[in-house]
C-alpha cells in the first residue's frame, strides 16, 4: 500500500507542477479582481501540500497493510479484461457498435471469465440485441456502424 | 399551505403515466443495482444518466432519484441471503441479516428491512419537505462569499465525515477541483489548461468521469473475486414478522429513521456511516445487545432504515442550495445541470414543480418499493441466481455506450475508460473517489463564487468575515476541516 501511495503522492505532485508551469502565461491578478490564474495556482499549492502530506504519512507509517492486488485468477481476468476495455473503444471506432459489443461481451465471457462458449455467444447476442433496443430504438440514437453495413 | 399546494400539484405530475412509468423503472433499476455486488446507485445513475437525455425534466430527476433510494432496498437482499452486502451501507445488515437467515428467519429479516426503509422513506420525505423549504428561505439571503464557502465546506465535510484517511479524502478534493479547472475560464473565457488541445476547451464532462470512476472501475474490481454464493432461499408466506419481533423492532425503525435523516443532511457523512451510527446507538438502546452481531433483527431493522432516511436527508441541500451532500445527489445534481436547470437556492423558487414532484414521486416510490420487497422479495432473490460474471461484461459495455451517447464522441468513451483505470487504482490505494467527484462537480460554483466576491470586496478577503452567514460558515468550514485531525490526535493520545 506504501508504494501505491507515494506513487499517487508523486503523480498529484507533478499535477500541480503542470498546472503551475500550464498556467503561466495567464494572469493572477488583474486591476482589482482576480485573474485566470488565481484558482488554479491555489488548487496547484493544495495539492502540492496534501501530496506531500501523504507522501509523509506513507514513509512516517511503522506498519504496511499490502496493496490488494488481485493474484492467479483474478489478476489473469485483469490482464484480460483492462485491454479488452481499450480493444472495445477500437473496435467500436472501426467496426461499428453492434460488432464490437458482441466481440467484446463474448471475449470477456468465454476467454476472461471461463464460459462455455455457447454461454458466452449467448451472453454477447443478447447483450446486443439489449443495447441496440436501448440506445439506437428507444433513445434514437445513431451510434456509428461497421463496414458490413450494421 | 402554499407547501401543500405545490405538494398537491407534484403529485399531479408524479401520477400521471409518465411519471408512474419513471418512478417504477427507477425504483426496479435501483432495486437491482443495489442488489448487485460492486455496483451501487451512484454507479447505477451514472449510467443510466444518458437515457436521461431525451427525457422530460422531472421524469428524468423522479426516475434517477428512484435509483438512488430503491439501491437502499435493493442492497438488504444479498445482504441477508448471500451475506454480501450490495454496497456498503448494507454491512450492518448482512452481519446480523444473515445470521437471521441461516437460523431459518430470512423472511423477517427481510420484512423488517422492508418495513423500516418504508418508513423511513416516507418519514424522511416528509422532514426532507419541510428542510428543504427551510433551508431555501435561508439560501435566499445567501451570495457569492456564502456560496464560495458552501462549496468548501461540500468537499471539506466529505474528508472530514468519510471513514478513511482526511490527508487522502483532502487530496482527492483537489484533484477533483484541478481536473475542474480544465477548459475554458468562467469569467473571461480564455482557454486555460488546454495546453492547445481542441478537445480539452470544454473541459471534463462530469458524465464519463463519473462512468469511469464508478461504474467501470467497481465492475473490474468485482470481477476479481466472483464468488458464487449459493442464495439462501426464502417463501413468500415467511416474509413477515411474529408480533414480538416488531415489538422488538419498531423502536429501532424509529430511531434509526431519525438518525439517519440527520446524518444524511451533513455534507459527506452518507449512508453508511448513518447506517452504522444507529447500528451503534441501538445496540446500547436494545434489550439484548448481547445478539448484536449474531442475529439482532433491531440491528437490521436501524441500520436499514438510516440508510433510507440519510439518503433523504441528503436531498435537502441538494435541493435548497444546490451543494450535493454525496455521490448519489452529485450524480442528480449533475443530471439538473443536464436538462439545462440551474441548481442552488432558487431551484425552489424557479422550478416548484419539478422539486415538489420528485418529493411527491418519493412518497409513491416508496410504496412501490415496499410492494417489491415483501410479497415480490423471492422473485428478487432469485435474480441473485443469474452469475455475475454474465451481467459484469453487459454492464461495461453498457457504461462505454452510455458515454458515447452523452456526446456522440469517442473521446467521452476514452475518457470513461480512462477514468475507469483511475478508479481502480484509486480503489487499491484506498483513495476515496467520492470527493474527487464532489469537487469535480462543485469546481465551477466555487471558483465563480470566489472570484464574484474578491470582485465585490475589491481583493478584500475580509468579505468572508463581515458578513454574518459568511463567518458561520467559516467556522464550520474551520471546525470540519480541523475535526478529523484533532481527533486523530486524541485517539493517538488515548483520550
Amino acid at each position: 500500500m506504501r508504494n501505491l501511495e507515494l506513487m499517487a503522492a508523486a503523480v498529484v505532485l507533478l499535477m500541480s507542477v503542470v498546472i503551475g508551469f500550464g498556467t503561466a502565461d495567464l494572469p493572477v491578478w488583474s486591476d482589482f479582481s482576480p485573474g485566470d490564474r488565481f484558482v488554479p495556482i491555489i488548487i496547484a499549492v493544495a495539492c502540492a501540500v496534501l501530496a506531500l502530506s501523504l507522501g509523509w504519512e506513507a514513509l512516517a507509517r511503522p506498519t504496511h497493510e499490502p496493496a490488494p492486488w488481485p493474484s492467479g485468477e483474478g489478476a489473469r481476468r485483469m490482464f484480460l479484461l483492462v485491454p479488452a476495455v481499450a480493444g472495445f473503444g477500437l473496435g467500436a471506432a472501426y467496426l461499428g457498435f453492434p460488432i464490437a459489443v458482441f466481440g467484446f461481451v463474448a471475449f470477456a465471457t468465454v476467454v476472461a471469465l471461463r464460459q462455455s462458449w455457447t454461454t458466452g455467444f449467448a451472453t454477447a447476442a443478447v447483450t446486443t440485441i439489449l443495447i441496440h433496443t436501448i440506445f439506437v430504438v428507444s433513445l434514437g440514437i445513431r451510434l456509428p456502424k461497421g463496414p458490413l453495413g450494421f | 399551505m402554499e407547501a401543500f399546494d405545490l405538494l398537491a400539484q407534484g403529485f399531479a405530475v408524479a401520477l400521471t403515466p409518465t411519471g408512474l412509468f419513471s418512478i417504477f423503472m427507477g425504483v426496479l433499476i435501483g432495486q437491482i443495482v443495489g442488489a448487485l455486488p460492486g455496483l451501487g446507485p451512484a454507479a447505477g445513475m451514472a449510467l443510466l444518466l444518458p437515457v436521461t437525455f431525451g427525457m422530460d425534466p422531472n421524469a428524468a430527476v423522479m426516475m434517477l432519484a428512484g435509483i438512488l433510494y430503491g439501491g437502499m432496498y435493493g442492497g438488504t437482499i444479498t445482504s441477508v441471503l448471500i451475506n454480501v452486502p450490495g454496497e456498503s451501507s448494507s454491512v450492518m445488515a448482512a452481519i446480523d441479516g444473515h445470521q437471521l437467515a441461516r437460523r431459518g428467519r430470512a423472511g423477517a429479516a427481510l420484512a423488517v428491512a422492508a418495513v423500516g426503509s418504508f418508513f423511513a422513506g416516507v418519514v424522511g420525505t416528509v422532514a426532507l419537505a419541510f428542510a428543504a423549504v427551510g433551508l431555501s428561505a435561508i439560501a435566499l439571503r445567501f451570495n457569492a462569499p456564502e456560496f464560495f464557502l458552501l462549496a468548501v465546506l461540500g468537499i471539506i465535510a466529505t474528508a472530514s465525515l468519510g471513514t478513511g484517511s482526511p490527508t487522502k479524502a483532502l487530496l482527492m478534493g483537489a484533484v477533483g477541483l484541478a481536473i475542474g479547472a480544465v477548459g475554458t475560464d468562467p469569467i473571461s473565457g480564455n482557454a486555460r489548461l488546454t495546453f492547445g488541445n481542441s478537445y480539452l476547451v470544454d473541459g471534463f464532462d462530469f458524465l464519463p468521469v463519473a462512468i469511469g470512476l464508478f461504474g467501470i472501475a467497481e465492475v473490474l474490481v468485482s470481477l476479481e473475486n466472483v464468488h458464487a454464493e449459493k442464495p439462501i432461499t426464502t417463501r413468500l408466506r415467511d416474509m413477515w414478522m411474529t408480533s414480538a419481533e416488531w415489538a422488538q423492532s419498531r423502536m429501532a425503525v424509529l430511531r434509526g429513521s431519525a438518525i439517519g435523516f440527520v446524518v444524511g443532511l451533513m455534507p459527506g457523512a452518507g449512508a453508511t456511516v448513518a447506517a452504522f451510527l444507529a447500528y451503534v446507538v441501538e445496540r446500547r438502546f436494545s434489550r439484548n445487545p448481547e445478539m448484536f452481531g449474531k442475529g439482532a433483527l433491531d440491528g437490521v431493522a436501524a441500520s436499514e432504515s438510516a440508510n433510507n432516511s440519510s439518503v433523504t436527508g441528503a436531498l435537502a441541500p441538494m435541493l435548497a442550495l444546490g451543494i450535493p451532500g454525496s455521490t448519489g445527489t452529485a450524480v442528480l445534481l449533475a443530471a439538473l445541470v443536464l436538462q439545462g436547470i440551474r441548481p442552488g437556492p432558487t431551484l425552489m423558487a424557479d422550478q416548484p414543480i419539478l422539486v415538489w414532484s420528485l418529493i411527491a414521486s418519493m412518497f409513491i416510490g416508496n410504496v412501490v418499493l415496499l410492494v417489491m420487497n415483501l410479497p415480490l422479495a423471492p422473485l428478487f432473490a432469485a435474480l441473485l441466481r443469474v452469475p455475475y460474471v454474465l451481467l459484469a461484461p453487459a454492464i461495461l459495455v453498457f457504461s462505454l455506450v452510455g458515454a458515447y451517447a452523452a456526446t456522440m464522441s469517442f473521446v467521452t468513451m476514452v475518457v470513461a475508460m480512462g477514468f475507469g483505470i483511475v478508479g481502480y487504482l484509486m480503489i487499491k490505494a484506498d483513495l476515496p473517489r467520492a470527493p474527487l467527484v464532489l469537487a469535480l462537480v462543485l469546481a465551477p460554483l466555487l471558483e465563480e463564487s470566489l472570484r464574484q466576491s474578491l470582485l465585490l470586496s475589491l481583493g478584500s478577503p475580509m468579505i468572508f468575515v463581515e458578513r454574518p452567514f459568511a463567518l458561520a460558515l467559516l467556522i464550520t468550514v474551520i471546525v470540519f476541516l480541523a475535526m478529523p485531525f484533532v481527533l486523530r490526535r486524541f485517539s493517538k493520545a488515548g483520550v
